[in-house]
């Protein structure tokens, strides 16, 4: 068993291409996905790399990557959304195609069953109990979303021109809108919920929560190191709703960076 | 032309197809055809739609493909009703329990994806699409796939 996922690597491009191909509005929300994609994938191989993971959870892994937002391409054209609650469960959907198109016949049942659970699972808000291949894929897999999210929310958010509705989930940029439960989760150190989300300011602080959902130790490292969550959390603004939960996220960062520990709740 | 069991009376696919919720423009068109009649249909201009409904579940993948490729020829537009992979997590519990219902050929068919991966693997064009039965089934509106059109 070896690394090479060269043909599913080239079987995502064309998949993706032959949906963008169909959209006739607008597409840039499937070319971030697709870039999203292979950030991913570069992020779990690292996670693989750092951490040391053998075969088949290393094959596991990066295929989980690979896949684990394919279903977001036929989400956006049938829904023009990515809000599952307001159209399907991506990761239920995913799983949909892999077996539609055929995509692990040739993989090892182990191997299959690991990649599909991770897909599924991708998105839960909490996983349930699962054998250790399936747990630590699903873990790697999340840890690798969340990293590279937090890179597109970055760009986005804090860069020079105005950003797209859809990729914060069309919440209000309204700097006085605040959801309790997103503070609440940011002060008591643990990950906040989409469904709390009132506005792009929240979206802000959940992502900084994401801290406390790193489960490797690589993943911790570039979650302080890459800046973005930081950066996130700086632009709050200082009079407003989300100045406590932004210092209280901030100066975590700040011990995780000096002590490479994460106080949990 | 529907399908009957040897003893004359309607197979069960026939009592279950009433079951379906067909769109208004699929419920006159001829439901599960027999293999001669399709065949027939292949040698003229084809009929304006044909009706398949559980019968492609009980096949194997190439066999329900190579059915929906006869039937493709056959109809110009084809109403398929079968069983349904889950796509949000409220359709978990009814897609388990026609798994369990259906037995090894119903899992079988949900493995490889259900009816969307059928349609999917004959190269058929979803141009409409209604899940029922808690999302257990669906109900296709298929074409045979033209340049430039939308697939939804």
């Amino acid at each position: 068993m070896d690394n090479n996922i060269h043909s599913h690597e080239q079987w995502l491009r064309k998949h993706a291409a032959s949906i963008r191909a169909q959209e006739q509005e607008d597409p840039v929300p499937l070319d971030l996905k697709l870039q999203h994609t292979f950030c991913v994938l570069e992020q779990a191989r690292r996670i693989v790399a750092s951490e040391g993971f053998g075969q088949p959870l290393a094959r596991c892994c990066h295929l989980a990557a690979l896949y684990h937002d394919v279903a977001r391409f036929t989400q956006y054209l049938r829904y023009r959304t990515f809000r599952d609650s307001l159209s399907r469960n991506h990761g239920l959907m995913g799983v949909g195609i892999l077996k539609r198109e055929q995509r692990l016949v040739a993989e090892s049942p182990q191997v299959r069953k690991a990649v599909q659970t991770a897909v599924a699972l991708h998105n839960r808000f909490a996983l349930p109990p699962l054998p250790s291949l399936m747990q630590t894929t699903t873990l790697v897999i999340r840890d690798a979303d969340k990293l590279d999210i937090l890179r597109v929310m970055d760009e986005h958010l804090n860069g020079p021109g105005p950003y797209c509705p859809t990729i914060v989930l069309s919440q209000p940029d309204d700097p006085t809108k605040a959801g309790a439960e997103v503070l609440k989760a940011a002060l008591e150190g643990r990950p906040a919920a989409y469904t709390d989300l009132c506005s792009v300011n929240d979206f802000r602080v959940l992502l900084g929560t994401w801290l406390y959902d790193m489960h490797f130790a690589a993943s911790r490292s570039s979650f302080v190191e890459n800046g973005h969550a930081r950066r996130l959390l700086e632009a709050l603004p200082d009079d407003g709703p989300h100045a406590r939960a932004r210092d209280v996220l901030l100066a975590r960062l700040e011990h995780v960076t000096h002590t490479q520990e994460v106080c949990h709740a | 032309m529907l399908e009957r069991a040897s003893h004359g009376k309607p197979a069960l696919s026939g009592l279950l197809a009433d079951c379906v919720p067909w769109p208004t423009a699929a419920r006159t068109a001829p439901l599960n055809p027999v293999r001669a009649s399709l065949e027939d249909w292949t040698h003229g201009p084809g009929l304006p739609a044909i009706r398949l409904a559980w019968t492609l579940y009980p096949r194997t993948a190439q066999d329900a493909a190579d059915w929906l490729t006869l039937a493709a020829r056959a109809g110009h537009m084809l109403w398929l009703a079968d069983l349904r992979a889950a796509e949000r997590n409220l359709d978990l519990p009814a897609v388990l329990l026609a798994g369990m219902l259906t037995g090894k050929r119903g899992r079988r068919f949900l493995a490889s994806g259900g009816l969307e991966g059928c349609a999917a693997r004959a190269g058929l064009r979803v141009v409409w699409r209604q899940p029922f039965w808690a999302g257990a089934a669906l109900v296709l509106g298929l074409t045979r796939p033209t340049s430039g059109n939308r697939q939804i």
